[in-house]
């Protein structure tokens, strides 16, 4: 196509990306002027703009610990992540009696939602002694099986030959994961570390039942409290949602393209 | 090696943003003694000496008082080691009246403030 004539879908295009930025925008512009949602007429640009609410929040409420918190919880379950799924999608693409059930029965377990395993979720990580810690904060999400399908996709794109050649070579079965597999699933990997980093930092409802002190809660659970102390905080409570947002976002933006890609691969063929 | 490394976007992400808290660290310590400075000027617009300066900090729910101070000769209040991000300042006169409860913000937890607008006081009604 020249380029005289995708001058029109480009326009579309920035059109919808700015639509759909909107609320991103609404949210910033909230935190920097505190101007209830409500108010009418609406202004698009920003009056007045000031940084004191991210203060309100910084030191209202223990932002830094709920902060330490998400961070280490999310560095456990990407950590877990892409060690648990990277050995899971390996097995799976060797070959092995019954694994069509193994797939099978990992599918289905997709259409479970989480609400429905919440209670022996609770039992087992009580049982191991884990309740209202860090360790138990990440236990849930240390695998999904989202996660273990993109590795998979990734590694049956790797030409069988190269891992002959490796066995031949006398590489082990986790030499050539670590040596062959994941350097050539970098996309995979990026996928990986975005889905279960944003997964874990904006989780909800386990650390709501798993931890019952403030010490341990996590910036999700942390802006629910942050709500429940006051009403007129609108101003400090949207800038607590762009402190919550911003790491996720930023990490997107760092891996967009292998985010992508590795969310695309395997859904094609040749 | 080094080359792509330091032209890596983490690398450049990560380090501008250690850079930038570094520095804005470096600033606060050097700035978080607490200060707050300002002037009380009667109705007339002429400073007021003599006049009762009470600070209260704002939290979620309440304003707490802090300190009280009395203006100087010249209409001016001085507080010191005041750690408040946000706190309400009312000077008050006997006989002279009081002024509007002022809110003023900090950016950071004792940082040092000359406040560019007096307290105007105003006679009681």
């Amino acid at each position: 196509m020249r380029p005289s004539r995708t001058w029109p879908i480009h326009l579309a295009l920035g059109v919808v990306a700015a639509v759909m930025l909107v609320p991103f925008y609404w949210v910033l512009k909230t935190s920097v002027t505190g101007e209830n949602i409500f108010a009418y007429p609406p202004s698009l640009w920003p009056r007045h703009p000031h940084l004191y609410y991210f203060v309100d929040v910084w030191y209202y409420i223990p932002f830094v610990r709920f902060l330490l918190n998400s961070v280490v919880v999310s560095a456990i379950v990407v950590a877990a992540n892409l060690a648990f799924n990277a050995l899971a999608a390996y097995a799976l693409t060797q070959p092995f009696a019954g694994k069509r059930g193994v797939i099978l029965v990992l599918l289905s377990s997709m259409m479970i939602p989480f609400q429905a395993t919440i209670v022996p979720a609770y039992l087992i990580t009580k049982d191991l002694g884990l309740l209202n810690s860090r360790l138990g904060l990440a236990l849930p999400l240390c695998s999904t099986i989202v996660n273990i399908f993109v590795f998979k996709g990734s590694f049956d794109a790797v030409p069988r030959s190269l891992i002959d050649a490796a066995r031949i070579d006398g590489l082990r079965e986790w030499q050539i994961l670590w040596h062959v597999m994941l350097p050539l699933s970098t996309s995979a990997v990026a996928t990986n570390v975005i889905l279960s980093f944003i997964w874990s930092w904006n989780n909800f409802l386990w650390p709501l039942i798993a931890i019952r002190g403030e010490e341990m809660q996590t910036l999700p659970l942390g802006l629910s409290t942050f709500l429940s102390y006051l009403e007129n905080t609108t101003g400090a409570l949207y800038a607590f949602c762009v402190l919550v947002l911003a790491p996720g976002i930023a990490l997107f933006l760092l891996e967009q393209k292998r985010f992508v890609e590795g969310l695309t691969s395997g859904a094609t063929k040749g | 090696m080094w080359r792509r490394l330091l032209g890596n976007r983490y690398t450049i992400v990560f380090g501008l943003a250690a850079a930038g808290a570094a520095a804005w660290n470096l600033y606060v310590v050097r700035h978080d003694q607490g200060l707050v400075e300002g002037r009380v000027l009667d109705a007339g617009g002429r400073p007021a000496a003599g006049a009762t300066v009470a600070l209260y900090e704002r939290t979620l729910t309440t304003l707490e008082p802090r300190a009280t101070v009395e203006t100087d000769g010249e209409g001016r209040f001085h507080f010191a080691g005041q750690p408040a991000h946000h706190f309400v300042l009312e000077a008050k006169k006997p006989g002279g009246g009081q002024s509007p409860r002022t809110t003023v913000r900090r950016y950071f937890r004792g940082q040092n403030l000359v406040l560019a607008e007096p307290l105007r006081l105003a006679p009681a009604r």
